[in-house]
Formats: structure tokens, sequence, C-alpha cells
């Protein structure tokens, strides 16, 4: 099944970003939002994207002229009728999440495949509200999508074996590296980075080192990691890491228990970067 | 000083050591499967199986059962 068409849902940093890659693969896409004004800040940051490669000198204005001519823009389901494959990337609400899976059900024709970029949520709760779970599937891309390869592709309890082949072929298709995963809290990434997470915080609490320290180690060539783990927290949003760390206690228990630091700076609304406050001072 | 540095990015690594130990038992994916996925997902130059790898199991049980 060739994928002519992608609708994405959900015009936000995500959506914008998956637009732009699709389009850079060749893909005609349809994004779709509730507001106007998200669709246009959507097109904004694929015409952004792009612009930045045309400046670079990676692309010409005529080739980012016709990548940009293949992105149809909607706030209405009736132009998803005609997609192959859908990637939502709406707010990460369950509730509002099996709605959307449930107008999709409705709206596109009976191959689609019906993906979810959800973090924090389950495929298999999702594709529950629905009668068509076996074409739902998450494809879980990574911050900032125009750049990081991987894609988790996350089958769910009845996820199609032939849906999830599709959907790897559909990632290499626009330039990722996908890498399966069964639909547990946190899949692969989420998990491991908030057990490096729970550990910088507990080797601090004991006094072996100070976060300053801790994050100037993890990026030296023994450690290896691309930034440290206390910044990678302000850059992320203490909001989405207390978010994911919680899900992650719920699941897993007491060993991924959300660590009193960050409750407090959690609390006290220190969200890192976006709040001038986190882990670190800024401005 | 030297030895912290040392002692806390071990902690750190066997730490993601250890809970990628429990995604592979779990059937959750495979060894090599978290490794790219923590190579392209999270750029880390030392993904846990690799890094398990080059430390030798010896020295990460040691660490494991220690700390975690």
């Amino acid at each position: 099944m060739e994928v002519r068409r992608i609708g994405v849902l959900g015009a936000g940093t995500m959506g914008g970003e998956i637009v732009f890659v699709a389009t850079q693969a060749g893909i005609p896409v349809t994004m779709k939002d509730i507001e106007q004004k998200y669709l246009d800040a959507g097109i904004e940051k694929v015409k952004q994207i792009y612009s930045f490669k045309v400046k670079r000198r990676r692309m010409s204005q005529e080739e980012m002229d016709q990548k940009l001519g293949l992105v149809q823009t909607t706030l209405d389901y009736a132009p998803f009728e005609d997609v192959d494959f859908v990637i939502e990337a709406v707010p990460e609400n369950l509730e509002l999440k099996r709605k959307v899976f449930r107008e999709l059900e409705q709206v596109c024709k009976p191959g689609a495949i019906l993906a979810s970029n959800t973090s924090a949520l389950s495929i298999s709760r999702i594709a529950e509200a629905t009668t068509c779970a076996e074409r739902i599937i998450g494809m879980h891309f990574f911050n900032p999508v125009s750049m990081m390869r991987l894609v988790e592709v996350i089958a769910g309890e009845q996820t199609g074996t032939e849906i999830v082949e599709k959907t790897c072929s559909l990632s290499e298709q626009i330039g990722k590296t996908p890498v399966k995963c069964s639909d547990s809290a946190g899949f692969i990434v989420n998990r491991l980075l908030c057990a490096a997470m729970r550990e910088a915080v507990r080797c601090e609490r004991e006094g072996l080192l100070t976060r300053e320290e801790i994050d100037n180690a993890l990026v030296k060539p023994d450690a290896g990691l691309p930034t440290g783990l206390f910044k990678m927290a302000d850059q992320l949003g203490i909001d989405l890491l207390y978010r994911v760390m919680s899900i992650l206690e719920e699941a897993f228990g007491e060993r991924f228990s959300v660590p009193p630091e960050i409750s407090e700076l959690y609390n006290k609304g220190e969200f890192g970067i976006k709040s001038g406050k986190g882990f670190y001072n800024y401005g | 000083m030297a030895d912290n540095r040392e002692l806390v990015i071990s902690r750190i690594l066997t730490a993601v050591v250890a809970e990628a130990l429990r995604i592979e038992s779990e059937g959750v994916a495979g060894a090599d499967d978290i490794d790219r996925a923590m190579q392209f997902g999270a750029l880390f130059k030392k993904p846990p199986f690799a890094y398990a790898k080059e430390k030798g199991k010896q020295e990460i049980d040691a660490v494991i059962k220690k700390y975690f």
C-alpha cells in the first residue's frame, strides 16, 4: 500500500515538524487543527524549517515552494477522506485522543492507518475507544522531529502485524529510523531517560557532586551524553518530566517514585527554561 | 573529586543498563533496538548494552548489586 497522502492532526510543535518531514520526502500532507491561528502557526513552523535550509543553501527557493505546495490545511475533517495514513499529534489527554480516534474512524477510508504520536498514553487504551483497533498504532517522534532520527513504533494489543510493518516502512520513507516496542509505559527512551534522571538526582542528594558538576561530567567522552540531565530537564520542561515520571511511578512502582526535588520544582511552577527557573536559573 | 566523577557517571549509566535489562526481559524491546533507540532518540554515544559490554559483566553486576 503506497501512502499517497498523510493526514496530520494537530498543528502544534510536533505537528508542524512532522508536516515538514513528510513533505521533505515528497508526500502530500493535509494538516488539520481546530482554529485557523493554530494552522497558521503550524504553516509558519514548516516555512521556518524550509527557509533555514534555503538560507544554508541546502535547497533552492523553487524546491521549497514545491514542497510547501504539498501542504493542504483544513479546519474540517472532510479532506481526511483522502488520506492513507494519519499521524495524530493533539494534546496529551486520553479522553481527547479517544474522541479524536473515534472521529478518524468515522471519516477516514477503511484501510487508513491511524497513528498516534503519544509519548505518555497507552495505544491500547486509545484504540479500545474505536472498532478498528487493528489499524491503530503508536508512532512516537522525538523533538525536534526535523533533526531526530528515531521513531518508536508501538503496537497496541490489537494492532495488526502488517500495520506495524507498513508504519516502519513509512518511517524509513520519511528518513526516520523505526524501532519497534510494546505498549508499555515510557516505551524505551523516556523510561531510560527517567531512570538516568532519578539516579542523577540521587547522586546530587547524596552530596557526591553538584548538579553543574554532574552535567559537566555527563557530556565528557567517557559518558557520552549530548547534554547534561539537569539541563535536559530544564529544556524539556519540569512539568513534562513530572508528568512522565508520575506515569512511570504508577506503572512500575517505587523504583520510579518521583524525586521530591522534582515534585518541589513542579509545585512551585519552576518548569525550567520556559519559566526562567528550574534546576538552573535563567535570565 | 575525580573519583566521585567516575562514580557518578558509572551509577547513572548503570542505572540505564539496569532498566534496559528490565525492558528486554519484559519483552518490550530487544537489546539492539534499545541501543538503537537511545542512540537515535537520546543521542547517547554509549547506549546501555554497548556500555555494559565495554565495562564487562562483572563490573556492571557489582554496581547494580551495590546501588540498584
